[in-house]
């Protein structure tokens, strides 16, 4: 009886056992195949002319009307559930406006695309809206269009695209950035300088081109410089300061990042391509040159040196843009404002100035590992309280842009 | 988790046995003594409180009775076993019709691991226990210039231990209800603690480079780390007895045992640390930190209850036959959802008027399920031959199985974010990035145990000088032992990150190959034979003391000595 009762627990185990052997339980959908990234709709065509295209052709003569197709392609597996109409608005933008309705909405999630299908009018311009947060991804994920890795919402996460058939003109949905602005030097040898900005993919919308969205103040204290507008196009805006600026003095412009072109779109500051919510406004220095009262031309590295025996680094200084001579302040020599690093990361340094008043030996505390790379900050200061001008743009103290490196 | 460490506690907490005088353990556990007879029955499974009427008089067990481990090495100051304070007795009044019997028994003891420190090139430079401290320095002549330039200097710490304490106490009476039935009734009470400090939980570490030529410090680094694991438990017992004489020859009886149990088991640790490459530098950095913290707690709590039967018959005068069988079954399970470990870290370095910053936040959860059981059936028959108070004979056979089955379920999701800024502020920045990691896993180890025994014991004791006792005892057995340890995996998740870089584009890794053990199972089946001898000495210089000895040879240090007064 025992051994029955023995024999019965072992299989038992061996049952167990066995249904153990692949306990492994694959969740592919949620961890393998979608993770957390954000899709996008990475191309844009018609069934006619293809991808890139956004022409509608007749694809059925015998009917009345364009017959064609929108084509949408997915750069990830999208939930096949939320391409419906109800995540698509199309609609007529020229001649005159009114919606549009697809006669069929299907997904092909082999391919990842999209196929609208409609009967479209000749001579007719079109605008389809992917509105935001309709279409999700296998994971749950919403559309991205303007590439922040972030949902935002409309209109920021709405993906725009126009179509046309005949001679009909596409909306503008392109935002427009900025060409250039000026000045943008520390050498600005006029009191009357005339501070500007040109835009591509315009036209901007004049009536934004203003003084409440274009302001400039005194770098040091923020004191409001009144301007005039010179100049307002779709292109540009010229102002010039109502008075004289002063020589030796930094001045901050500052363009607001809430305009748009005429047809509305926000402008892309930066450039990438992509407006964000938080899109920051246009903002640059400039200075005007000294005169023989002021002394605000700041110091530069002019070369550096890692001394034979590799005991220490010595450090020459200059005036950024004459090359001149100066004086620095050795209050600034500090480990905080100087570093060497090496393989092992930072070298600890005592700072020794001598006869040479631009110029300072950096005493390696430790021996160098591989290889060492010195780095000054742009708060190391002239007498004059002049900030490092690490680009020699004349303009010193601006983090990051006018600190030095220099592999030794 | 340190939840393998922790399970072997556990099911000791489950399984426990009675404790034995020398006297049975060198006649192979057939002959008793009176503290046997009562406290832990014919098959040392549960207290027999009605048998206190069987001991007449006063006995007294001190700290001298050895009863507590059994291996007290009374002759050898350095044994690793400390023992206990243990103290109680028997009193049944001549003529009387009841018996009370106390035992008490209090443990505190601190046992230290052998701890070793390296120095310059790993090579040992101080070992001992406790709490061990050293400094070194090595001195470099880094440039060839014949005189030292650089010093390192290391200074280190460490700590382990292991405190354990016992405090029991039980009560014990018995009551002659008539001439043929006696009852007997037992309460006893019992807690153990034990707090484990690891040598790699509590250490410390400093390190202080400088130049020498200067004075000043070049790199420091300071780390500690302090945890501990702890396991608490308690147990209430309650063992009745009642035995009958159902003629002038046989006695039945019977005996019930309940015990209630419960367990406190946690673990802690915490490590943190800095380590700076630009020591006493201020406002700028080159700085490295870390702070880790882990901690689980589980109360599993259970019962363990059974009884059995046991007759005695006497044959003759000389004769008498033993049986005695019983069931016992214990359960222990508790589950917890308190695991959590978090690992904080940073790296922040100055590069020119730019702080560029690399910081990790990682934090992990889970839960464990523990279900352990047991069961043990044991039966046993002897056959004594008492002609004398010179000699003794006696003779057995006993069977036993114990099945042990355990299982352990853990659970552990974790969250690994790292931000990185090259601190510029850069709008848009495609060199800063915000990377999150998570993984996660479920896994189940199921460990079973049977042991089948077949023995056939027999012990002797004899009077080899007036006084003076031999006991041998021989228990050759047939031994059938198995045991199994499956581990499966019941889900898991890859390790998957998602980068977010500044300018807003998303990379995603996951690991690949994704490999992950589905299941293991290990199996050990073993048949064998053993044949445990045992031997040992009683004397009785009068009738107060009884002197017991076993461990017998050549030196001293191995004899175990015990001792019970009588009155």
């Amino acid at each position: 009886m025992k051994r029955i009762t023995a024999g019965i627990s072992v299989l038992l185990l061996l049952l167990l056992g066995c249904a153990q052997d692949n306990p492994f339980k694959a969740d592919s959908e949620v961890q393998w195949e979608g993770g957390n990234e954000h899709p996008h709709i990475d191309m844009v065509g018609t069934e006619s002319g293809g991808f890139g295209s956004s022409q509608f052709s007749d694809l059925d003569p015998e009917r009345n009307g364009i017959q064609d197709a929108v084509m949408l392609s997915f750069d990830k597996d999208i939930d096949p559930s939320t391409i419906t109409a109800a995540s698509f608005e199309m609609i007529k933008t020229d001649p005159g406006t009114g919606p549009v309705q697809f006669e069929s909405i299907t997904y092909y999630p082999e391919d990842g695309i999209a196929i609208l299908v409609g009967t479209f009018s000749d001579d007719t311009a079109y605008l389809l809206t992917v509105t935001a947060g309709r279409i999700l991804d296998i994971t749950g994920n919403e559309l991205d269009p303007n590439h922040n890795a972030l949902y935002d919402g409309s209109p920021w996460d709405d993906r725009l695209a126009t179509f046309y058939a005949g001679s009909a003109t596409m909306r503008d949905i392109t935002s427009p950035s900025i060409n250039s602005n000026f000045p943008i030097t520390g050498n600005v040898g006029n009191l009357t300088p005339q501070p500007r900005v040109l835009f591509d993919n315009g036209p901007m919308k004049v009536s934004q081109l203003n003084l409440n969205n274009f302001t400039m103040v005194r770098t040091s204290d923020s004191a409001s410089v009144a301007l005039q507008v010179l100049s307002v196009t779709g292109s540009q805006i010229v102002t010039q300061p109502v008075n004289d600026l002063s020589w030796g003095t930094r001045y901050t412009v500052r363009l607001s990042a809430q305009i748009t072109d005429d047809a509305g779109n926000y402008l892309d500051t930066n450039g990438d391509g992509y407006v964000w919510p938080d899109e920051p406004d246009l903002v640059w220095d400039f200075k005007l040159t000294d005169d023989a009262s002021t002394h605000t031309e700041p110091p530069a590295v002019d070369q550096a040196t890692l001394m034979p025996g590799n005991t220490y680094v010595r450090i020459e200084f200059e005036k950024s843009l004459s090359g001149d001579d100066v004086v620095m302040d050795t209050a600034t020599f500090i480990a905080a404002n100087i570093q060497v690093i090496d393989n092992n990361g930072s070298i600890p340094i005592v700072f020794e100035t001598g006869a040479d008043p631009g110029a300072v030996n950096c005493l390696l505390q430790r021996s160098t590992e591989g290889t060492a790379t010195l780095h000054v900050s742009c708060r190391v200061a002239d007498e004059y309280g002049n900030l490092l001008d690490g680009n020699h743009d004349g303009l010193g103290g601006t983090p990051g842009e006018d600190d030095y490196s220099e592999v030794l | 988790m340190k939840i393998l460490a922790l399970l072997v506690i556990v099911i000791s907490a489950v399984t426990f046995a009675q404790p034995q005088t020398f006297r049975s353990m060198s006649t192979s556990g057939l002959i008793l003594d009176d503290l046997d007879r009562w406290f832990s029955g014919m098959l040392f499974t549960q207290p027999v409180p009605d048998r206190l009427l069987e001991v007449a008089g006063i006995r007294v067990y001190t700290g001298l009775s050895n009863l507590s481990t059994g291996t007290d090495l009374v002759f050898d100051e350095t044994a690793d076993t400390r023992g206990s304070f243990l103290l109680g007795g028997s009193y049944v009044p001549l003529e009387a019709s009841f018996g009370l019997g106390i035992l008490t028994e209090f443990m505190n003891e601190r046992f230290f691991d052998e701890i070793t420190l390296l120095g310059a090139g790993g090579i040992p430079y101080v070992s001992g226990e406790g709490t061990v401290e050293g400094t070194w320095s090595e001195y470099i002549d880094t440039n060839g210039d014949g005189t030292l330039d650089s010093r390192h200097t290391v200074h280190e710490t460490a700590e382990a231990r292991i405190d354990s304490s016992l405090t029991s106490a039980g009560v014990y009476g018995a009551y002659e209800v008539s001439e043929t039935l006696r009852l007997g009734l037992g309460v006893s009470y019992s807690t153990t603690s034990t707090e484990v400090l690891d040598e790699d939980d509590n250490r410390s570490l400093s390190i202080a480079d400088s130049n020498l030529v200067t004075g000043a410090q070049t790199y420091t680094l300071d780390s500690s780390g302090e945890g501990f694991s702890k396991d608490d438990r308690s147990s209430i017992e309650i063992a009745v007895s009642a035995t009958s004489a159902v003629s002038d020859m046989m006695d039945i009886g019977g005996m019930f045992l309940f015990a209630s149990l419960s367990s406190d088991i946690s673990y802690e640790a915490g490590l943190s640390g800095t380590e700076d490459f630009l020591p006493g530098e201020i406002g700028v950095y080159d700085i490295a930190t870390w702070s880790e913290s882990e901690n689980y707690s589980v109360s599993p709590g259970g019962s363990r209850f059974g009884g059995g039967l046991n007759m005695d018959l006497r044959l003759d005068e000389s004769w008498t036959l033993e049986a005695s069988g019983g069931y016992y079954t214990a359960s222990l399970s508790g589950s917890s959802d308190q695991y959590s470990i978090s690992m904080d870290s940073s790296y922040i370095v100055s590069i020119a008027s730019l702080i560029d910053s690399t910081i990790f936040d990682m934090n992990g959860s889970g839960g464990t399920d523990i279900d352990i059981t047991n069961d043990l059936f044991a039966f046993g028959a002897k056959l004594t031959l008492d002609p004398s108070e010179m000699f003794t004979i006696s003779m057995g056979m006993g069977f036993s199985m114990f099945d042990l089955s355990n299982t352990v379920h853990n659970a552990s999701s974790n969250n690994l974010v790292e931000t990185y800024s090259d601190g510029d502020d850069e709008f848009a920045d495609p060199d800063d990035y915000v990377s999150t990691t998570t993984w996660s896993q479920t896994d189940e180890t199921i460990t079973t145990e049977s042991i089948t025994r077949i023995s056939i014991p027999v012990g002797l004791e004899f009077e080899v000088l007036p006084k003076v006792y031999a006991r041998l005892g021989a228990s050759p057995g047939f031994v059938w032992e198995s045991e199994t340890e499956t581990t499966s995996l019941i889900e898991a998740s890859p390790i998957v990150s998602h980068i977010v870089y500044g300018d807003g584009t998303e990379q995603q890794f996951v690991e690949s190959p994704f490999e992950t053990i589905d299941g293991t199972l290990i199996e050990t089946d073993d048949n064998y034979t053993e044949i445990p001898y045992s031997y040992g000495v009683g004397y009785t210089p009068n009738d107060f003391i009884q002197i017991d000895l076993m461990g017998l040879g050549d030196s001293l240090n191995q004899w175990r000595l015990s001792a019970t007064l009588s009155f």
